[in-house]
């Protein structure tokens, strides 16, 4: 098993894939380590990249008129930052500013877009985990929503 | 012929005074800590010198000529000779109770209700969960683990507020954090730029807890919405309900389980509460319509 091989099988999003989906995997990946402070995406661009973060935080902000950025969730090790292949061309919905030094795996969305065309099973496979995972996001929001610490 | 019911005064009550008359305290200090949230340092003036109490207990708090509120003691338990409650100026007690200043008097009943089980806790790992002003009830439980820190195993503490300026103790929070036997996280729904802290629930933090789930307790204290969502994340986390405990609030009038304006279900919280372990309180806690 490669490193990245390692990497990729180490990252929870990624538990329990299998060697051979991992090894497809590899070539849409990249490893990338974000310094703090740095603006990845801006509202509006294309969406290139599926961030699986390993380390580091990253703030998801709203850039508002006059009253200037609005940070409404931060992700951090382990979690999943980026829409997918599906519906290309994405774009993304928020401002995206590392908090600290990041590390994550880059996926190229356009190379997995062609991947998991030629390989269903991986896309299944994928498509299973990133759906379970806008899932919780949903339900996170949802909650920020209803004054949690209010009474 | 009526027939005299006995009360038996709680441990901290002088024994030849009633339960249900309050001893007179005095303001000795004033802190503003949120825009409607304030704190009172109390020394008792009927002559006593220690007041003691357990993490978790609460004090019926009498603004005089205008009612009585029952209010979680935030103090540090070993400190005998004062007693400390934060407080939240939302009805017309508590709004009265902002105006005190050192040297204005006040009554106390207490301490009333049940503890966290901090002894029964020796040797587990801990996590301490609250938000907004429920970190004021949690603030003993803190001051006591740090005190017999080798009694525990790995603590952590997840807080939640509004924003990152409704954090409540924000600079003992940072001392706490600074810590290398305590980790510390917070989080805000959200923020301005310069907050370089977590944006969202609690919730969400329960995952990045390093606990043994076996070996491991949570103490709760917060909005219902908040705690019953956070309960479900424990559970998953594989916590049992027996070893996740809760800290009730309801409408406490008398404080001794007698007016029965606080029950829910089986239970009086303000006597058998208002700490419970998830085992017992679970078929009750938070249901609709009781």
């Amino acid at each position: 098993m490669s490193s990245l091989e390692a990497t990729l099988a180490a990252h929870p999003f990624l538990a329990g894939l299998s060697p051979q989906h991992l090894r497809l995997l590899e070539a849409c990946a990249t490893l990338v380590s974000i310094p703090a402070g740095q603006t990845i995406f801006a509202e509006g661009e294309e969406a290139r990249q599926l961030y699986l973060l390993r380390s580091g935080r990253v703030a998801l902000s709203i850039h508002r008129p006059r009253r200037g950025q609005r940070t409404v969730y931060t992700l951090g090790e382990g979690e999943v930052l980026g829409m997918g292949w599906l519906d290309l061309p994405q774009h993304w919905f928020f401002d995206g500013r590392t908090l600290e030094l990041t590390r994550a795996i880059a996926l190229d969305v356009a190379c997995l877009a062609q991947l998991v065309q030629a390989h269903p099973d991986l896309g299944y496979e994928l498509l299973q985990r990133l759906v379970r995972v806008q899932m919780s996001k949903i339900r996170l929001l949802k909650l920020q929503l209803v004054d949690f610490y209010g009474n | 012929m009526a027939t005299e019911t006995m009360l038996t005064p709680t441990a901290g009550l002088r024994p030849h005074t009633s339960p249900m008359v309050p001893r007179p305290f005095q303001v000795v200090h004033y802190r503003r800590e949120l825009r409607d949230t304030f704190t009172l340092t109390l020394e008792p003036r009927d002559g006593s010198t220690t007041f003691s109490f357990q993490p978790g207990q609460f004090n019926m708090l009498y603004q005089l000529g205008a009612g009585e509120v029952p209010i979680s003691i935030s103090g540090d338990p070993a400190n005998q000779r004062q007693v400390i409650h934060t407080i939240r100026a939302v009805g017309n007690v508590t709004c009265l109770l902002q105006r005190l200043r050192p040297g204005d008097a006040i009554g106390l009943r207490g301490p009333l209700g049940t503890p966290w089980p901090l002894a029964e806790l020796a040797g587990r790992d801990l996590i301490i969960l609250t938000g907004g002003l429920g970190l004021a009830p949690l603030r003993p439980v803190i001051y006591y683990v740090l005190s017999h820190r080798p009694e525990f195993g790995a603590v952590e503490i997840i807080y939640g507020a509004r924003s990152p300026q409704d954090i409540l103790y924000r600079r003992e929070l940072e001392r706490w954090r600074g810590r290398f036997d305590l980790r510390v996280h917070i989080t805000v729904d959200s923020a301005g730029p310069q907050w370089h802290g977590n944006v969202g629930v609690v919730t969400n933090l329960i995952g990045r807890t390093r606990v043994d789930p076996l070996h491991a307790a949570a103490l709760l204290c917060g909005p219902g919405v908040m705690m019953r969502f956070s309960v479900q994340e424990l559970l998953k986390l594989g916590l049992s309900p027996r070893d996740i405990y809760v800290s009730l609030e309801r409408n406490m009038q008398c404080g001794l389980g007698l007016c029965g304006h606080c029950q829910l279900g089986p239970f009086f919280v303000c006597k058998d509460g208002p700490v419970f372990s998830y085992d017992r309180i679970g078929a009750w806690f938070e249901k609709r319509e009781v």
